[in-house]
């Protein structure tokens, strides 16, 4: 079983064996370091022309990133900590975003910016941050974050393939070394994909086959691992739990990927692993009631991590970050 | 460069009887850097980046009057539909933004993009005196150095970042700055035409022969304000820079006859774009 790191370095490596445009760019990314998280491992061994050390200047590199694609390559940009892409954000909103709406049609920028988001590994304020939401509405922008149920490597690949605009590719380094729930790989639980017609492609998993499901869980990226083993761990309760994996998760799931939704017996949890105000969940509750899935306002529960900044020690990270505690004890309470 | 004064000029009009929104920012006084370094490219290969003040630089490199005046009054038939204004606009290998500085790494991955394609063509950013306040063209000049990119910054350095001088917000010379990346710098008298365009033709084939980073240091000053009640500099110090208007100066050089007939050409060229577009029988 592949891990969510092995997919994207397996798939880092067949993209620049398929793409002779493909250039990667980022900070310690060539070998024999291979990227902080190791996403780059072996690449410039096989593609050393190909795969380029940059000092520690954010703002240049997705600059570089820009013109390169303005001149018909297709630039990975790794940004090594999430929490670093602020100082990036300028290039992002006010050029490669806005080129390819403001230029006029024959001017696109494919730009794939990589960085991994979220805490749980002690690396505390400025390291563990989950700040993709400053992406979201800013016209251009796609932010895509593959969970555990995804294959994480064929999104990238798929982001390459497909778009032309500027990906915020946001990886989750919580799970960086956890085990992908493919297709068969689920134990008792069951996966089915769908995607719409934005492409962006939703994972459903089941913990009961063919049950009226009694909770669901919208989620994305890093706490697919909570929810995957709070499914498992509820089988021998006897609680049926739906999970909806977005991987797209700048734009509004659809109608039609919402359908699932009805009819759920006891309620609906939204839960993202960046602080709540003004974020996905909102995004995606407000949608909830606007398209008219939700009436009642008692079963639905919007979870997130706290307002606070995220503590390097152990025992206070787990106090900030939402996890399997605060969703299994919300299901209950809706249970009850 | 009479083309690019008499579009401004009329862009001013236009501003001030209010048939323009936004904001103008005009080189007025500083034509002869946009046509010495222009001139001096190869317009079907090399890759521009230009500023909040680019006009003379985009109709240098483009001629288009039509385009820039209908772009800036916001007509469909402007260069980018309307959208971009002023300060954004984009035609062939030509680009410009209104974020300064932020031009500046985007030249630098279209030429590592030309330097991995083993092409001879070379990007050219320009930027302003104020423009060395941005961090992001310090982090650009260290990598281009370092990878040896065939760039060109070029600086115009007018003195003024809006309404502040340029000593009131610089530390050290800053001509000096990029040399300490490895950046060779050239340093250029901005109003006088043939100087710009000799010295940009000499620096130009070397970047494109040796693939390394260049910077052209423009002294030049605008003669009108950055944009509309912004402008707080002395009359004399105005009229003391008028002295070499840089189309003076060509004047001087080419002989008032030539002068006047190319000049009364650009102006009758002008009029008859800003006629049109007003929708004026003439």
């Amino acid at each position: 079983m592949k891990t969510y790191l092995a997919s994207l370095n397996n798939a880092m490596h067949e993209i620049m064996d398929s793409f002779e445009n493909v250039v990667v760019i980022g900070e310690d990314i060539r070998d024999p370091y291979g990227g902080a998280f190791k996403v780059t491992k072996g690449l410039s061994k096989k593609y050393p022309n190909r795969v380029l050390n940059t000092p520690i200047s954010e703002s240049s590199i997705v600059g570089i990133g820009t013109g390169l694609a303005l001149q018909g390559y297709r630039p990975i940009v790794e940004i090594m900590f999430g929490d670093f892409i602020t100082l990036a954000v300028d290039q992002v909103l006010n050029s490669a975003a806005k080129f390819g709406l403001m230029y006029g049609d024959n001017v696109n920028v494919p730009l794939i910016i990589r960085t991994p988001m979220g805490g749980g590994r002690g690396y505390g304020p400025t390291h563990s941050q989950s700040i993709e939401k400053m992406f979201f509405g800013m016209p251009g922008v796609k932010v895509i974050s593959p969970s555990l149920a995804h294959e994480p490597g064929g999104l990238l690949k798929d982001s390459i393939i497909n778009e032309d605009q500027v990906i915020i590719f946001v990886e989750y380094k919580n799970i960086y070394n956890n085990k992908l729930m493919l297709e068969g790989d689920g134990g008792s639980l069951h996966r089915y994909e769908v995607v719409d017609d934005k492409d962006n492609k939703v994972i459903y998993v089941d913990n009961f086959l063919e049950c009226k499901p009694d909770i669901i869980i919208i989620t994305y990226g890093g706490l697919s691992a909570d929810v995957l083993r709070i499914m498992s761990d509820l089988v021998e309760e006897e609680i049926n739990v739906r999970a909806i994996f977005p991987s797209t998760i700048s734009e509004m799931i659809t109608p039609d990927t919402l359908m699932p939704l009805v009819p759920v017996e006891h309620g609906i949890i939204v839960a993202e692993t960046g602080a709540g105000n003004y974020g996905w969940g909102a995004e995606v509750m407000a949608s909830l009631f606007e398209q008219g899935f939700v009436k009642d306002n008692s079963k639905v529960r919007r979870l997130s991590s706290q307002e606070n900044i995220i503590p390097a020690s152990q025992a206070m990270e787990k106090e900030v970050l939402l996890g399997y505690e605060d969703i299994m004890s919300t299901i209950m309470e809706l249970m009850s | 460069m009479c083309v690019i004064r008499h579009t401004e000029e009329s862009l001013l009009e236009l501003f001030s009887k209010g048939l323009l929104r936004g904001t103008v920012h005009t080189c007025i006084g500083q034509e002869a850097c946009a046509v010495g370094v222009i001139s001096a490219l190869d317009k079907k290969k090399d890759i521009l980046f230009s500023n909040h003040r680019g006009h003379g630089h985009y109709l240098t490199y483009s001629d288009d009057v039509h385009g820039l005046i209908a772009e800036i009054m916001g007509r469909e038939e402007g260069v980018c539909g309307g959208v971009g204004g002023s300060q954004h606009i984009h035609k062939n290998n030509y680009y410009s933004n209104g974020i300064q500085g932020a031009g500046v790494p985007i030249v630098a991955g279209i030429a590592l993009a030309e330097k991995m394609n083993n092409s001879d063509a070379i990007s050219v950013a320009f930027i302003g005196d104020g423009t060395f306040g941005e961090g992001v063209i310090y982090e650009t000049f260290n990598i281009s150095a370092l990878w040896k990119l065939p760039m060109l910054v070029v600086v115009e350095h007018n003195q003024y970042a809006q309404s502040t001088p340029s000593y009131d917000q610089h530390a050290g010379v800053l001509h000096e700055r990029a040399k300490v990346f490895g950046y060779e710098v050239s340093v250029v008298d901005g109003m006088d035409l043939e100087e710009v365009y000799l010295t940009a033709k000499r620096v130009i084939d070397n970047v494109r022969k040796e693939k390394i980073p260049h910077m052209l240091f423009l002294n030049t000053y605008r003669f009108a304000p950055h944009s509309k009640g912004d402008d707080f500099r002395s009359k004399q110090e105005i009229d003391r820079n008028k002295k070499r208007d840089p189309l003076s100066l060509v004047r001087d050089k080419i002989g008032k006859e030539i002068f006047d007939n190319i000049n009364e050409d650009a102006l009758s060229r002008v009029n008859d774009v800003v006629a049109k577009l007003m929708g004026a029988k003439h």
